[in-house]
């Protein structure tokens, strides 16, 4: 179930808000916290809770159900469901493989060390 | 000097100041005069001047009103020694405005960082569910309905007012406003503090995060507690009211039974007050700047319908927010409609 799970949003960030709420979201249906089955609470209750316009999150959730995270067919009520994901595609794992180079060598200059960098990534691992 | 002249408005005023005095501490640590500040700030030197110089004031118009009282009793104003009352709390409302505005300049950086919990609003209830609600409303419509079947046999020079050793002393020609007005103004009550309830319920904020969240849950828990107990308080005193003429009561009997209930209110109260000086740091998720006179909310950018009050426990409603124009009105229909219906 939905346990403890939060969503944070940081005002100051350059990252829009209703991206906030979505990348939060898709990583913790990704990482299991969310469920398949879950509920997400409707789009008028987060925006009061986290103090963002009606649109903001409504914008969120409509991102995520168009990659298939999420179903907000059903009237107000926005629920976690069971994702088929296809087999990935040469190009976009060229396109990642091109993205965590990228993120290496920036983790690398910040100071981090290849094994510090690889338990990061496996730590995160669901 | 006439002493009944004086005697409650003096303890009006008196028990208006203490209060006024109070309110600087009745909150979370976090806020001073309806200012997020840092919690040192309270101890600082310049916190403990507005302190002082707000006090002073207060104390001070208590004092005008009391002078004020003590001249109309002498001269036989009634009139006057009862509006001696607004005195002090105009005063005191002078008092806070200007301890707000000197503290607006110390105000703390508003955290950028907000959070939510990700559960859905079914978790979201009226406590004890929609019927235990409705229960208040049933006894006093019951009540009436029991006046109102046994209307002629109700005597024709018809109660309204007891005295305090249980005998009516004012009486009024029998008709159905006054069989039923108490009825009437009691499910107009009921619904103002379940609109209340419900407006807190579903258009206030869960929660800011960390120590605040833990802080605004068990506050708007609290606060929804204490709204229920206060619907089956004064639905009992309601249905004790409505059924008076008929009930032969001694003092005592009629003191039990209308004041009991309401204690059940007083000690709930006093677990809000005590949880509203909880030292707590944070701010409360509204922007500084949309608060005027440190205690009117105006913010259209917030979804939020009602927000926690900055001076004293409870929520307010955002005055941004179209809906509370609607509300305002809707309201105040409600409390003029039994007057409009007595008259």
């Amino acid at each position: 179930m939905n346990g403890e799970a939060q969503v944070r949003i940081d005002l100051s960030s350059p990252e829009p808000a209703y991206r906030q709420i979505a990348g939060q979201v898709r990583a913790l249906i990704v990482e299991g916290a969310l469920a398949p089955g879950a509920t997400l609470p409707a789009v008028r209750r987060l925006a009061i809770d986290l103090g963002v316009h009606f649109n903001t999150v409504a914008e969120a959730y409509r991102q995520l159900a168009e990659e298939g995270h999420i179903d907000v067919s059903h009237g107000r009520v926005a629920r976690v469901v069971a994702r088929q994901v296809p087999p990935a595609e040469p190009e976009k794992v060229a396109q990642y493989q091109a993205r965590l180079r990228n993120l290496l060598a920036e983790a690398r200059s910040a100071g981090l060390t290849r094994e510090q960098f690889r338990e990061l990534f496996e730590g995160d691992e669901p | 000097m006439k002493w009944e002249y004086f005697a409650a408005p003096a303890f009006a005023v008196a028990l208006s100041a203490g209060i006024f005095s109070l309110l600087p501490k009745l909150r979370k640590r976090s806020l001073y005069f309806g200012v997020t500040v840092t919690p040192e700030f309270r101890e600082s030197d310049e916190g403990r001047e507005i302190a002082r110089l707000y006090l002073s004031m207060v104390w001070c118009g208590a004092a005008l009103a009391l002078i004020l009282s003590a001249v109309a009793a002498g001269q036989g104003w009634p009139v006057v020694a009862g509006l001696s009352m607004l005195l002090v709390v105009a005063v005191a409302f002078g008092a806070w405005v200007m301890a707000w505005a000197r503290t607006r300049s110390h105000a703390a950086q508003a955290e950028p960082v907000r959070s939510a919990p990700l559960i859905g609003e079914g978790e979201e209830q009226v406590p004890g569910g929609w019927l235990t609600a409705l229960v208040p409303y049933g006894a006093v419509v019951c009540a009436a309905a029991y006046m109102a079947l046994h209307f002629d046999e109700l005597p024709q020079r018809y109660p309204v007012h007891w005295g305090i050793s249980g005998q009516p002393d004012r009486w009024a020609s029998k008709d159905w406003t006054a069989v039923l007005a108490p009825a009437l103004i009691g499910v107009g009550v009921l619904t103002l503090i379940l609109v209340n309830l419900l407006l807190i319920l579903r258009a206030a904020r869960r929660g800011a995060g960390g120590e605040v969240r833990d802080f605004g849950t068990r506050h708007r828990r609290m606060n929804v507690n204490l709204l229920a107990t206060t619907m089956w308080a004064l639905g009992a005193v309601f249905t004790m009211v409505v059924l008076l003429p008929v009930l032969q009561l001694d003092g005592w009997r009629m003191f039990a039974f209308l004041a009991g209930p309401p204690l059940a209110i007083v000690v709930l109260a006093l677990r809000m007050f005590k949880l509203s000086t909880e030292t707590t740091g944070g701010s409360d998720g509204t922007p500084e700047q949309c608060w005027k006179l440190g205690s009117i909310y105006y913010n259209p950018a917030d979804p939020a319908l009602m927000v926690e009050k900055r001076s004293g426990p409870g929520f307010t409603l955002n005055f941004g927010h179209r809906l509370s124009w609607l509300i305002m009105g809707g309201l105040l229909l409600l409390v003029l409609a039994p007057l409009l219906v007595l008259k």
